[in-house]
């Protein structure tokens, strides 16, 4: 794996490097995204957002297309940070299962990585409600590619 | 009286306020054919929904595809109806451009009593397709 060409840093330093990133793209920020933890042994994130009310169906509750991009964001990142910022993945197929109603405001998403191979990534990821309650879980295939933009 | 479905969902779909998931993809009706159930809308993605590479996040290419299948979903049914997605699957065949004019086309595969099964297509203008996705949801009749 490509982590040997990089030194790693703390989870500590990692978590600081994205929250003190000025090159966040445009969707982190639509999100209202902020990593809240890093813990690269067990290839595992915590994000937590706040939706804006934009995102809203007619019902007023968050769209189920933007609950996937908290999910796609949070994996995403994952692998990023798993591989020390030497890749990033494309998103192939995704599948959500969509189990509770959240309202726009804040929500947390935690990420792990099932497997990051060569030619291909498993990642899944659940989104919770600000009570705790368990809003959506994703799974997801990605094929992780060198990422020059970041490193 | 009886329920005028077309009036109702073309009402829905041009006259009012959208939605504001449906604005933030920009969502503008193209057609829909409510005996077949399926419907055909032009989408205009934000720079707000941009990834790292410069595309679209994937998330949002779900949100535009989510919003044309619930709504193939809703029409399937007899009267004013919505149908809340229970699980949805999108592959993401090629990167989808922010900023550029998208076609969506969702519709009911089957319609069943207490399941609704759609699908959905997001193509480029020229009509190269860029991702597909498949739901299962449910019906719930609304009171309007």
């Amino acid at each position: 794996m490509s982590d040997t060409e990089k030194p790693r840093v703390s989870d500590a330093e990692m978590l600081a490097r994205f929250q003190n990133s000025k090159k966040r793209p445009p969707c982190s920020d639509t999100l209202g995204m902020r990593l809240a933890e890093v813990e690269q042994d067990k290839m595992r994130i915590r994000m937590d957002f706040d939706v804006p009310p934009s995102f809203a169906n007619p019902t007023g509750a968050v769209q189920g297309g933007f609950i996937s991009a908290m999910l796609d964001e949070a994996m995403s990142t994952c692998v990023i940070i798993a591989s020390n910022i030497t890749m990033t993945a494309p998103t192939l197929e995704m599948k959500t299962s969509f189990l509770r109603r959240l309202m726009p405001g804040k929500a947390s998403v935690e990420a792990r990585i099932l497997r990051l191979g060569k030619s291909a990534a498993f990642m899944e990821a659940e989104c919770f409600d600000p009570d705790g309650k368990l809003v959506a879980k994703a799974t997801a295939t990605a094929i992780p590619m060198l990422f020059k933009r970041l490193s | 009286m009886s329920f005028d479905k077309r009036a109702f969902w073309l009402d829905m779909l041009t006259k009012r306020e959208l939605p504001k998931a449906a604005a933030f993809v920009g969502f503008e009706l193209i057609e829909f054919n409510e005996d077949e159930a399926w419907i055909k809308a032009a989408f205009f993605l934000p720079p707000e929904a941009t990834n790292p590479g410069g595309d679209a996040q994937g998330g949002f290419i779900s949100a535009m595809l989510d919003e044309v299948m619930s709504i193939a979903g809703s029409i399937a049914q007899d009267g004013p109806a919505m149908a809340p997605t229970l699980q949805m699957t999108t592959s993401y065949i090629r990167p989808v451009p922010v900023g550029v004019r998208l076609i969506g086309r969702g519709e009911c595969v089957r319609r069943g009593r207490s399941g609704i099964f759609t699908r959905g297509e997001l193509t480029s203008a020229d009509g190269k397709l860029l991702a597909q996705a498949t739901a299962s949801c449910i019906p719930r009749p609304m009171d309007w």
